[in-house]
């Protein structure tokens, strides 16, 4: 019998790893690259999937972009972000007006925000706007689906909040 | 799908990693790496940006890294886990070295390595492990058990 058959699997797994063990694990690198691009793979399978008359999986995969985009800039942003409130009556019109707004207010204060910040802001407005001509399209054909006009005011949110964040970022001279 | 793109392109080498170990063979890991986002796609939809995309994405991969072992059995081109007795008489590594653990892992039985990348890699809690494996708390611990002892031995 050996050492580790005497003692009980269970008690030993509470014990915890061996220390040599757990420094071998600790340098375990946490992302290794792939020895080829996946990529072209990937799009081959869900090219066929006609993503772009999926507008709820674009406008997601936009989400996720502007989600990351933005936390890239809450670094620097301080955590003085405050909910979003709007009005519930209208909510669609009074978004696009309060955006349209912000938009104007960041764009007369281009100058003075770091370039690589604004290059970053600008590329998820992008993102969201293609999103939003997107969910329009959709809801111009299907004016009843209430889960493309919550997704276009959450987008719509989204766009907000980037926005106010841009215009927090603390300015040059 | 250009916005997808760029996700897969910030996030492969994560879910790359945790492919090649819970898998053991790089083969595999490209297959499965390529499912992970497929499936990451389809489910896209699902995802609500109040958490990181990491956080969504990481136990999509483990599910559908443990459902792909599951539901097939398959090795695909993987050489089979050399017995114990080979792993204990093997060459003898020096300690600590990650590309040799990462050697050593893909030797271990497939059960017992999953559960060692979970529990020691990915530092998931012994209730989560079992619950993702469909198994109970004790025999994930009892594997456990065993791929540190295995382990242990490839690295002394």
């Amino acid at each position: 019998m050996s050492p580790d058959d005497a003692i009980d699997p269970l008690n030993e797994a509470d014990a915890g790893i061996d220390p040599a063990l757990a420094r071998a694990v600790a340098a375990l690198p946490r992302e290794i690259d792939p020895p080829r691009d996946l990529w072209p793979g990937i799009a081959s399978r869900i090219a066929p999937t006609r993503w772009w008359s999926r507008p709820g999986v674009w406008l997601a995969a936009a989400a996720v972009i502007v989600a990351i985009g933005a936390s890239a800039l809450t670094a620097a942003w301080q955590k003085r972000e405050e909910p979003v409130e709007m009005a519930t009556a209208d909510w669609e019109r009074d978004l696009d007006r309060a955006s349209a707004e912000l938009r104007s207010a960041l764009a007369s204060q281009r100058d003075k925000i770091d370039p690589a910040t604004l290059a970053v802001v600008d590329e998820n407005l992008r993102i969201i706007d293609r999103a939003v001509d997107d969910i329009r399209g959709a809801l111009a054909s299907d004016p009843d689906d209430e889960d493309l006009r919550r997704t276009l005011v959450a987008v719509n949110e989204q766009k907000i909040t980037l926005l106010r964040r841009a215009l927090a970022l603390p300015r040059g001279p | 799908m250009a916005a997808f793109e760029q996700l897969y392109r910030w996030h492969v080498g994560r879910i790359y990693a945790l492919s090649l170990r819970m898998a053991g063979d790089p083969v595999a890991a490209d297959e499965l790496t390529q499912e992970v986002f497929v499936r990451a796609w389809e489910k896209l939809g699902s995802y609500r940006a109040d958490a990181a995309f990491s956080t969504w994405l990481h136990p999509l991969a483990v599910h559908v890294l443990l459902g792909d072992r599951r539901s097939t059995g398959r090795r695909l081109a993987r050489v089979e886990p050399v017995a114990e007795a080979d792993v204990i008489g093997g060459p003898a590594p020096s300690a600590g070295d990650a590309l040799d653990l990462d050697r050593a892992l893909a030797t271990l039985p497939d059960r017992a390595r999953q559960v060692f990348v979970l529990h020691e890699v990915e530092g998931w809690s012994h209730g989560e492990v079992a619950a993702a494996m469909g198994t109970t708390v004790g025999t994930a611990k009892g594997q456990l058990h065993r791929a540190r002892a295995l382990l242990r031995r490839f690295l002394s």
